[in-house]
């Protein structure tokens, strides 16, 4: 499946926002792994780490406060293109970002 | 028996089983001759190296089951060679490690091997995962379509789950699953890829001594 380069770039820099958070939050031992997938018109990447997870709250949290990082940086952009992004996380049980786009056509 | 080009990669591998308790039957930094003396030596798990000097790793990987259709192949690769790993998966290897693997995943990946469990890397799962997708949209050739080997909703969750870096346990926590059956489930996409290239093998090898005038 071929995507418009200017809806690859967005998705290619969600992907990078994502293991930037990686970077910033987790452990130097945390590993991160990427997961690209094309099935019936649908991109899906997942970003996973197996860091020490987000505890639950913390990201309302922190889109209260102003601190926009993940709000902006992930879900503006994929909303911008029409996808979705679901975030998944458990103290202990590491992280994981999946975003999700329709490539019609 | 060990299969590696360089020679001092080869040594340490070799040493490293024979510390943890394994016989080393043979070790060769050539793919032709480990096919040659794979019938005397008779291996029971070959670990071998994806990039040899002389024949591809698939070749050597029919050349052992030809001969010792019981043997387990390991292969080892740099990262970054993700079609010869699918073919050397298609061909009949079970289990994959990249080289930059500890010596303790290493030995851990020989015993599993040798258990006759897949061994996979999160990589190796996304590639498997990508190549029946690929089958299924009849990329395979041209009767493909029906012929596709297709997972599992479940064998696609395992491997999703592999692919993401989960390990067997964490993912046999998640779905409430056994290790085992998780285990199963590993090895059932592999095996059904195999097959399925064995038939298209087999079916091309018909064609085409059906297609020549003599």
């Amino acid at each position: 499946m071929r995507l418009p380069a200017g809806v690859a770039h967005e998705i290619g820099a969600a992907v990078g926002a994502a293991l930037d958070n990686v970077e910033r939050h987790c452990g130097s031992q945390t590993r991160a792994w990427v997961l690209l997938e094309e099935e019936a018109g649908t991109v899906t990447v997942s970003v996973r780490d197996d860091g020490p997870g987000i505890p639950a709250g913390r990201l309302t949290e922190a889109a209260r406060e102003g601190r926009l990082g993940v709000a902006q940086s992930i879900r503006g952009r994929m909303a911008d293109l029409g996808g979705t992004v679901e975030i998944v996380s458990a103290a202990g049980e590491g992280t994981e970002v999946e975003l999700r786009l329709k490539v019609t056509g | 028996m060990v299969v590696d080009d360089h020679p001092m990669w080869r040594q340490g591998v070799a040493r490293d089983l024979a510390e943890a308790g394994y016989e080393v039957v043979a070790t060769t930094g050539e793919g032709g001759q480990a096919v040659r003396i794979a019938p005397a030596s008779r291996p029971d798990v070959v670990v071998l190296d994806l990039q040899l000097p002389d024949i591809s790793g698939v070749e050597v990987i029919r050349g052992l089951l030809a001969t010792l259709p019981g043997v387990r192949v390991l292969m080892l690769s740099a990262s970054g060679e993700e079609q010869s790993v699918l073919d050397a998966v298609k061909a009949g290897a079970t289990g994959y490690l990249v080289k930059s693997a500890s010596p303790e995943e290493f030995l851990e990946a020989v015993r599993r091997t040798a258990d006759g469990d897949a061994v996979f890397t999160p990589g190796l799962a996304g590639l498997v995962l990508g190549e029946y997708r690929r089958l299924a949209k009849g990329g395979g050739g041209p009767a493909d379509d029906e012929a596709a080997p297709r997972l599992t909703e479940r064998e696609t969750e395992v491997l999703r789950l592999v692919a993401k870096g989960l390990s067997y346990k964490q993912i046999a926590a998640r779905l409430t699953l056994s290790h085992r059956t998780v285990q199963n489930h590993v090895q059932n996409t592999l095996g059904k890829l195999q097959l399925h290239n064995r038939v298209e093998l087999t079916r091309y090898a018909i064609e085409r001594g059906l297609d020549s005038p003599d």
